[in-house]
């Protein structure tokens, strides 16, 4: 193998994953590839995921085929770097355009029988034109591009549209919500090729069935031109709880945890946030969820014992906070996606995080990028669970925050009885990183923090809050 | 409060504007003793004298130079264009002096120019004084092109145009003269290059100005007793194009109807359709719709005329169909 090749092996979603089966190429050999893009889509007992790459790369070949099972390590793919192979292998490309262009591309087909069919010479003239006119663009895009449907009905009036097969008609904030919501247009509408989707019609579809039902029906779809999507596969509940089962087991096995509890007073904080979501439109509006991962992230950073992973008999903190939230997925399981960089997150940008990756968590869509290298985790019991909660470790991580439901409570306050809003958080912790001591600076800080929470929309230095000394 | 006519709010703006500022004077063909084509100007001239509201011979160019030198030299001149046609004469010292002065000596000309003109088809005065230019003049950079359809614009504007130190064209559309309509308070009038929603709505978006907006007004009138809640969104300005704001209404409904009473092929509507389509794609629900006039040369004959302009009906129609198209767009 030269210098500029290398292969990308079995990538881990977990620490006790061992292997994972491929159920799908996304790419050729032979294509280009940029950084993010998903190459392939994997299962494990977590669900189908797609699995992204870091670089801007060549597939030189595909070392397994869809179906095989691979260990955890062993190689799937050879890429190469681009600008080698480019030369070597720009030939052969220029052909297959050569090739492309000769022949008319498909929407042309269409709208010619379109023609001979409905005799209005109208509704054709238009397409025809504009292809006339397209002397600048490589054929390349041409070829690429998806097949467009005539408009000419809307400009003449007339009653008939050319529907290209495998192609859903919808309007343009039709295709963007449902992009925005991870799902797929023919998922959502198997049969309705007759209809131009509108955004109201999304809206009522996305309502009317729940997410892995929708998604289900896309494999159903004979021709279906839209790539399936991870969400067409779920996840195998059963082999889910086992892993689950796998992993608290020997988190209580191998981690020495301790325990802290701390009542965090949370009247200050919902009070704020009352007044900032006053000025915010329904749809920015902010849950209290995302200002107390902004604190913790925050708090964490001045903390590194608790942040970060405990491999081989030694522990390596981590420069940043990459918050796993866990979130629970309908019928059962667990999932973690990552908010990378939490600390220099505003509570704005951390309520975003949340709504994507809880929308694409339930429906199975996660990024392999985002379901990896947590370096804390939050768990919540939701508003209408438990007052307090203690959480098992996610190994190779050190420490685990649990925070109970937010509710009232009598408190003494400067001398006198209050009814205040409190949610009793505690947090587990790795003995052999840190000791209690270390955890109860972190959960003291935290809970000061958030009598202040105007410090949480000022822009968070890289160090966060500044460190507190008198519990040393 | 007051209600008065255009023809009276344009001609009270410009007696304030005379009355206020000494540099500020009329020229144009029979605004003196005549009182103007279209009767805006009726009076003035015993007013401020034959010094301030001058009668010019009949050469667009001539005069439109000599408004141009005039501002170069300090004054304020308002320069009246009988009907937009006849400013073809002048195009050449509108587009390549006043328009570009400024350019031309890197920054040290300024041509604070008003030219207003009277302009529009419904009077059946065919097809040479009939026309609606504006696009053409919102393609010139350097000017900047105003189109008041409401009364407290006609009253206002002139004002913030003769602040202006560029070059500014207002047009006035022949069948609002004799609207009537109250006169609303002065500090309720937006800055002139800002686009007005004049009625908000949910469901689509009547994009229009100057001489169509009661028109739209009109048609979401009808739409909301049919159940269509429209918007209406007054451009007001046409060069500088507030942009944002016709594009935050399409963002919300969805839904875009373009009334223009000019002609489609390469026009504003053509223009704010581009918009939607660079900026807003994504929030289109339906593919915008223009209501334009006729590709003909305007018609004398009334029934004709009236045929081959933007109507209410056709605005309610192509509303309706919008709003009916998710039901049944593509039918067999």
């Amino acid at each position: 193998m030269s210098d500029n090749q290398h292969d990308l092996t079995m990538p881990s979603f977990g620490s006790d994953m061992r292997k994972g089966t491929l159920v799908q190429w996304r790419v050729k050999e032979g294509d280009s590839i940029n950084r993010g893009d998903v190459i392939a889509v994997i299962e494990t007992y977590k669900g189908a995921i797609e699995l992204d790459v870091f670089e801007d790369t060549r597939v030189l070949s595909l070392l397994v085929k869809e179906g095989d099972e691979i260990a955890v390590g062993e190689p799937i793919a050879r890429l190469g770097s681009l600008d080698h192979s480019d030369k070597k292998d720009a030939p052969e490309i220029n052909i297959a355009d050569q090739e492309e262009a000769d022949n008319p591309p498909a929407t042309a087909d269409i709208n010619e029988t379109e023609s001979r069919e409905t005799a209005q010479p109208s509704t054709v003239n238009i397409p025809e034109q504009a292809r006339a006119d397209q002397t600048g663009p490589p054929a390349e895009d041409i070829s690429a591009a998806e097949p467009i449907p005539a408009l000419a009905p809307a400009l003449q009036g007339s009653s008939k549209l050319a529907v290209p097969k495998g192609f859903v008609l919808a309007t343009p904030a039709a295709r963007f919500f449902a992009r925005e919501q991870q799902l797929s247009l023919t998922a959502l509408f198997p049969h309705h090729t007759k209809k131009i989707i509108t955004l109201a019609m999304v809206e009522e579809a996305i309502k009317a069935a729940p997410p892995t039902q929708q998604a289900d029906k896309a494999n159903q779809t004979p021709g279906s031109a839209e790539i399936p999507t991870a969400a067409t596969k779920g996840f195998d509940k059963n082999a889910m709880r086992q892993a689950i089962s796998a992993t608290v087991s020997r988190s209580k096995q191998q981690i020495p945890h301790y325990y802290l509890r701390q009542r965090l007073d949370i009247s200050a904080l919902e009070e704020y946030l009352l007044k900032v979501n006053a000025s915010l439109a329904v749809e920015q509006r902010l849950l209290l969820a995302a200002p107390l991962l902004s604190a913790i992230a925050r708090t964490l950073i001045n903390n590194p014992q608790l942040n970060g992973e405990y491999s081989e008999d030694h522990f390596v903190s981590c420069e940043t906070v990459n918050l796993a939230n866990a979130v629970n997925l309908r019928g059962g399981g667990l999932i973690m996606p990552v908010i990378r960089d939490a600390q220099r997150l505003s509570p704005a940008a951390i309520m975003e995080h949340l709504k994507q990756q809880v929308t694409r968590a339930r429906n199975n869509s996660l990024l392999f990028s985002e379901l990896s290298g947590g370096s804390f985790t939050v768990t919540s019991i939701g508003e209408r669970g438990a007052e307090q909660m203690f959480a098992v470790i996610f190994p190779p991580q050190v420490a685990i925050i649990a925070l109970g439901s937010a509710h009232q409570e009598a408190l003494v306050v400067n001398g006198e009885i209050q009814i205040r809003s409190v949610i009793e958080a505690s947090l587990a912790a790795d003995h052999r990183v840190s000791d209690g001591r270390t955890g109860a600076r972190f959960l003291y800080q935290l809970n000061q923090l958030l009598q202040k929470p105007a410090a949480l929309w000022k822009t968070a230095t890289p160090s966060g809050q500044p460190e507190h000394n008198e519990t040393d | 409060m007051d209600k008065i006519t255009f023809r009276e709010a344009f001609k009270a703006a410009m007696v304030e504007a005379l009355n206020e500022d000494p540099r500020v004077f009329l020229m144009g063909e029979d605004v003196g003793r005549y009182g103007g084509c279209y009767a805006v100007s009726n009076g003035l001239i015993d007013t401020f004298g034959a010094q301030r509201i001058i009668d010019t011979p009949l050469a667009e160019s001539g005069f439109v130079g000599a408004g141009i030198g005039a501002a170069m030299g300090g004054m304020k001149p308002i320069v009246e264009i009988m009907t937009v046609n006849f400013s073809l004469l002048a195009l050449d010292q509108i587009l390549n002096n006043a328009a570009t002065l400024r350019h031309m000596s890197g920054g040290q000309i300024s041509v604070p120019l008003v030219i207003r003109m009277a302009c529009g088809a419904g009077k059946q005065l065919a097809a040479q004084h009939s026309h609606s230019f504006e696009g053409l003049y919102a393609h010139i950079p350097g000017l900047k092109v105003l189109y008041p359809g409401t009364i407290g614009d006609a009253r206002y504007m002139l004002k913030m145009a003769l602040d202006d130190p560029d070059p500014v064209i207002i047009f006035e559309h022949v069948m609002l003269y004799n609207q009537e309509g109250e006169l609303p308070e002065k500090n309720s009038i937006a800055p002139m290059e800002q686009a007005v929603i004049r009625r908000p709505g949910r469901d689509l978006s009547i994009i229009t100005w100057g001489g169509c907006l009661y028109k739209a007004l009109q048609a979401a009138e009808q739409l909301a007793a049919l159940g269509i809640d429209a918007e209406v969104v007054d451009l007001r300005c046409l060069r500088p194009l507030d942009r944002a704001t016709l594009l935050d209404s399409v963002q919300r409904t969805h839904k875009a109807i373009i009334v223009d009473e000019s002609w489609k092929s390469g026009g504003m509507s053509a223009e704010i359709s581009a918009t939607l389509a660079e900026f807003g794609l994504w929030y289109l629900d339906a593919p915008v719709q223009r209501i334009c006039t006729a590709e003909v040369p305007i018609p004398y004959a009334q029934h004709l005329e009236q045929a081959s302009l933007p109507q209410v009906t056709q605005i309610v129609t192509a509303a309706q169909q919008m709003m009916a198209s998710s039901e049944s767009a593509v039918r067999e």
